[in-house]
C-alpha cells in the first residue's frame, strides 16, 4: 500500500490580530506655495503642519520628502536643488525641539527611531526652508515636494 | 503583526534660484601696478614771492634762516585719466602743505614767514595686462625732507605714492571666493 508521506505540527499556530491603524497631517494642501530660495533666503512655511494618531494605538511616524523636478528643470537640476536646499524642522516647545536639519535629499526616513504618538495624541511641526548663502553653482530649478509622513503601530499587536 | 498608514502633506512648490540675478558677485581685484608708483617731486620756492598779513616783513631782506617748519603734505585732489590704446592710468595729483620759517634779517631783525604751498605732480601708471579700464587711484605722501633752503630758496623733496585699484567686473559668475588681493611690486 502506497502511503504518501506527510507531516503534522500540532503546535503551529497563528495569530490574526487586528486594529485600525489611522495617521493623518493637516494641512494636507501645501505649506509651500512657490517659495523662491535665493542664497542666504529662508522661508517658512505657510502653517505649521499637525500630525494626529486618530487611532486606538500607540505608533511611531517617519517624515520622507518626496521631490521631483517641474519642467523644464531637469532630473539632475532637481537633485542639485534638494542637496543644497536645507530643511528645519522643529516641534515648538519650550525649549524648541529640532526633529531634523539638513539637506532636502537627506529627508528620507526621519527621524531615525520614528516620532512616538500615542492614541490620540498629536503633534505640531515647523517647516523651514533655508538656501546657505555660500551656493557657488548657478541654477535655477522648480521643484515638487511632498512631505510623506509613514505611520507604524508601535509593537506587534 | 504591525499596521502601517501614511499620510502627506502634498503639492510643495520650491524654485531655487543660484545666484541671484543678474549675475553676481563682482570681484576686485587690487593691484599695486608698478614701482613708477612712488613719484618723487623736488618743490622750489623763493621766499620773496610771498607775504603774509599776520607776519609782516622785516624792513630788511632776510639774510639767516634760524628754523624751519615743515608740515606734512597731504593730497588734496587726485585725478586720473585712463588710455586704454596705452594701457595705463595717467595721475594728476595736487598737494598742499605749510611751511614756516623763522628767519634774521640784514639787521638781526627777527621774522617769521608762513607759506601755504600748494602744487601739482603728474605720474604715469602702467595699467596691468588684461584689467578692466574702471580704476581707482588712491594717493598718499610717503615722505618729506627738506634738501635746502638759502636765503632766497628753499628745496624740498617730497616722495608721492599712488596705490591704483583695479575693478575688474567678472562677466560670468565667480564659482568659489573672490581672488585675494594681489600686490605686484616691480
Amino acid at each position: 500500500m502506497k502511503r504518501t508521506f506527510s507531516d503534522f505540527n500540532n503546535k503551529a499556530y497563528s495569530k490574526i490580530s487586528t486594529a485600525k491603524l489611522k495617521v493623518i497631517v493637516n494641512p494636507v494642501e501645501a505649506i509651500f506655495e512657490d517659495a523662491v530660495l535665493r542664497p542666504g533666503s529662508t522661508v517658512q512655511g505657510g502653517k505649521a503642519i499637525t500630525v494626529f494618531n486618530t487611532s486606538e494605538i500607540s505608533l511611531r511616524y517617519w517624515i520622507f520628502a518626496d521631490w521631483s523636478p517641474v519642467p523644464p528643470t531637469t532630473s539632475l537640476e532637481a537633485l542639485l536643488a534638494a542637496q543644497i536646499t536645507q530643511v528645519l524642522i522643529i516641534k515648538p516647545v519650550l525649549p524648541p525641539l529640532t526633529i531634523f536639519s539638513g539637506s532636502l535629499q537627506q529627508l528620507n526616513d526621519i527621524p531615525q527611531h520614528g516620532r512616538l504618538l500615542e492614541s490620540m495624541e498629536s503633534e505640531e511641526l515647523n517647516f523651514t526652508l533655508l538656501l546657505p548663502s555660500s551656493i557657488f553653482i548657478t541654477l535655477d530649478a522648480r521643484l515638487k515636494v511632498d512631505f510623506l509622513f509613514v505611520a507604524q503601530s508601535l509593537q506587534n499587536v | 503583526m504591525t499596521f502601517t498608514d501614511l499620510s502627506s502633506n502634498k503639492s510643495n512648490s520650491i524654485r531655487v534660484i543660484s545666484p541671484i540675478p543678474p549675475i553676481k558677485p563682482v570681484c576686485i581685484i587690487t593691484d599695486r601696478v608698478c614701482s613708477s608708483c612712488q613719484k618723487t617731486g623736488i618743490i622750489t620756492g623763493h621766499w620773496s614771492y610771498y607775504s603774509n598779513e599776520n607776519d609782516r616783513p622785516t624792513p630788511f631782506p632776510p639774510e639767516k634762516i634760524v628754523k624751519f617748519f615743515l608740515d606734512a603734505p597731504v593730497i588734496t585732489e587726485l585725478h586720473t585719466y585712463y588710455s586704454p590704446s596705452s594701457n595705463g592710468f595717467y595721475i594728476n595729483a595736487l598737494y598742499s602743505f605749510n611751511i614756516t620759517a623763522i628767519y634774521l634779517d640784514q639787521q638781526m631783525n627777527r621774522g617769521k614767514i608762513v607759506l601755504s604751498h600748494k602744487g601739482e605732480e603728474n605720474a604715469w601708471l602702467k595699467s596691468p595686462p588684461g584689467k578692466e579700464s574702471a580704476a581707482e587711484i588712491y594717493g598718499k605722501v610717503l615722505s618729506y625732507e627738506l634738501k635746502d633752503k638759502t636765503v632766497l630758496n628753499y628745496f624740498i623733496k617730497v616722495k608721492f605714492d599712488f596705490l591704483a585699484i583695479d575693478r575688474v567686473k567678472l562677466l560670468v559668475p565667480s564659482f568659489g571666493p573672490c581672488p585675494l588681493p594681489r600686490y605686484v611690486i616691480d
